[in-house]
């Protein structure tokens, strides 16, 4: 579930994920997650964060989407700085969705949020996740 | 538990880390946090005031561990401390502020901080794209480090060797820095080509004494580090983190099938004997291998003639080994009595540069502070000294840019004639 889905600013990035049909799918499949998720927006795109716990810590795992180039789609996992006013971002990999690339199943999209939701845990590390991940990534 | 010295309270620190408690103004205080090069350096900067030195850290703050600290970082009226909750206990501290270039941005519009970010008082740059251990389909990387998920994160991706010369001449001039630290993974062997043009630029355009940490060459092409000596390279770091030979293979294993510990030691041997006693390190982490491997490597490292960088395990956040545990205080302490005495016993000078404090690690003179004041420990101290008057003049001439003694396309002229 998303549960800042009726906050103003989130209802702007609900519009612009409709007209893109990827980012639409994994919106959609958070919404229909029973972890509750949170969509914040981005200078660059946004980011989607469980807002569960992982033992007994607040789970710092984010996922920022983000299109560097219209044909390019990347999904950049990393975990938040436990420092508020930090601006490290722990980096974990990436995926990139290119033009020539197939469209990722709904099982691949939901194996990136359950990793998101075990906080990253080595053992639901996606099998498609890219660890060494090249780009510069836009706050 | 009695109050620890300064050495002592470093050491705590790096096993616990600390919490930040809500006294504080670190926003406005303290440096950046900067998760840059393996990883190590994405806690808090510190420094811990002592009557032989002041000592320099990074106390780790932002992994899972530090929630079991006893450490708490406070504000009070007179300054900040570090309280140790379990004896009620505080130790002054002070917390070195942003350097005021941070965010200046270089000729090429990116902010300084983004090329090079200070670890303790010398300016460390990361140089060149991810470490290859990375690229592979099934990884090769190191199991405690997590450069390949850093670079281009927090740090750029490729950088221009006059963008470096302007951080480099920035940090000298603004932070007072002495030393300059190119670090790079693994690049397919040509690391040293890589690093030659920053050598270079930096000794004909700054004047700094520079340090290399790559991968070490193959025998066969050892004579390559007596270039990068001419072009102006002051000292070279190994890391091979792990003197058992089981460990090294395990968590290592890019090391273990492209070059081997045998290389390592093969490196660390040729450039200690090119450049004298006490001018290469040897850099192992601490806390995860047996505590007499630890101590094995030191009296190896010591005997060829290079100095120990100890770092103690901490499980970084993204690395394979993020849930491995931290080790014990009293092993660590015993690693670093264990680093003096042999530092000691084969005469190795250590401090001898004004201001070189590397934050990431127990620096070698810091352990001065465990041995006890017998006159053989006051004996070392004189050397010390005499050390640090005679090396003066050295130091004025590599501080001065001056032209590099020899040039970027005459690497081959190094290679032994059959």
């Amino acid at each position: 579930m998303i549960t800042n889905e009726k906050d103003g600013p989130i209802a702007g990035i609900l519009t612009q994920v409709q007209d893109d049909t990827l980012a639409s799918r994994i919106v959609n499949l958070v919404k229909h997650s029973a972890e509750p998720w949170e969509l914040v927006p981005t200078t660059k795109g946004y980011e989607i964060s469980c807002s569960n716990q992982v033992g007994d810590l607040p789970n710092r795992a984010r996922i920022k989407i983000f299109r560097p180039e219209a044909a390019l789609l990347v999904i950049f996992f990393y975990k938040k700085s436990n420092v508020p006013w930090s601006r490290d971002r722990f980096a974990y990999g990436g995926i990139e969705v290119g033009p020539d690339d197939s469209a990722p199943s709904d099982d691949q999209i939901q194996a990136w949020l359950i990793f998101a939701e075990s906080g990253f845990s080595p053992e639901s590390r996606p099998p498609d996740l890219i660890r060494l991940f090249p780009y510069d990534i836009p706050a | 538990m009695t109050r620890l010295n300064p050495c002592e309270l470093e050491i705590d620190l790096f096993c616990n880390g600390i919490k930040i408690h809500e006294s504080c103004n670190l926003e406005s205080d303290a440096r950046l946090f900067a998760r840059t090069r393996a990883g190590l350096g994405s806690g808090l900067e510190l420094m811990i005031p002592g009557d032989l030195k002041d000592i320099w850290m990074n106390v780790p703050v932002e992994e899972d561990f530090v929630q079991n600290t006893p450490y708490f970082l406070k504000k009070t009226s007179t300054g900040y401390i570090v309280w140790d909750s379990r004896e009620n206990i505080n130790y002054p501290v002070m917390i070195p502020p942003t350097p005021d270039w941070y965010n200046q941005k270089t000729y090429r519009g990116n902010p300084m901080s983004m090329v090079g970010v200070l670890q303790g008082t010398y300016l460390g740059i990361y140089i060149a794209n991810s470490c290859m251990f990375w690229h592979p389909k099934v990884a090769m990387n190191c199991k405690f480090c997590t450069t390949g998920l850093n670079v281009g994160v927090n740090e750029i991706v490729n950088k221009d060797v006059e963008e470096v010369v302007e951080v480099c001449r920035t940090a000298k001039e603004r932070s007072g820095v002495t030393f300059v630290h190119f670090n790079s993974g693994w690049q397919g062997g040509k690391g040293v080509e890589i690093v030659a043009p920053y050598i270079k630029a930096i000794r004909e355009k700054v004047g700094l004494f520079t340090g290399v940490q790559l991968v070490p060459e193959p025998k066969e092409t050892l004579w390559k580090y007596d270039w990068l000596i001419d072009l102006g390279a002051n000292h070279f770091s190994f890391c091979y983190e792990f003197h058992n030979p089981q460990y090294f293979r395990d968590l290592l294993p890019g090391k273990e099938k492209y070059l081997s510990r045998e290389a390592f030691f093969n490196a660390m041997e040729y450039t200690s004997r090119k450049l004298g006693k006490g001018k290469v390190s040897g850099e192992i982490i601490a806390g995860v291998e047996p505590l007499e491997d630890t101590l094995q490597a030191i009296d190896y490292i010591t005997s060829v003639g290079a100095f120990p960088t100890v770092c103690i395990f901490r499980p970084v956040i993204g690395s394979d080994m993020e849930h491995y545990p931290t080790p014990s205080f009293e092993d660590m302490r015993k690693v670093y009595t264990h680093l003096y005495h042999s530092m000691r016993k084969n005469g190795l000078p250590m401090g001898i540069v004004p201001n070189i404090e590397v934050s990431l690690v127990v620096n070698p003179d810091d352990t001065r502070f465990l041995a006890p004041r017998t006159l053989s420990w006051h004996l070392y101290e004189w050397k010390l000294k005499i050390m640090k008057l005679a090396a003066r003049p050295i130091i004025s001439s590599v501080l001065r840019p001056s032209k590099a003694k020899t040039d970027l396309d005459s690497m081959e002229q190094y290679r032994p004639k059959e």
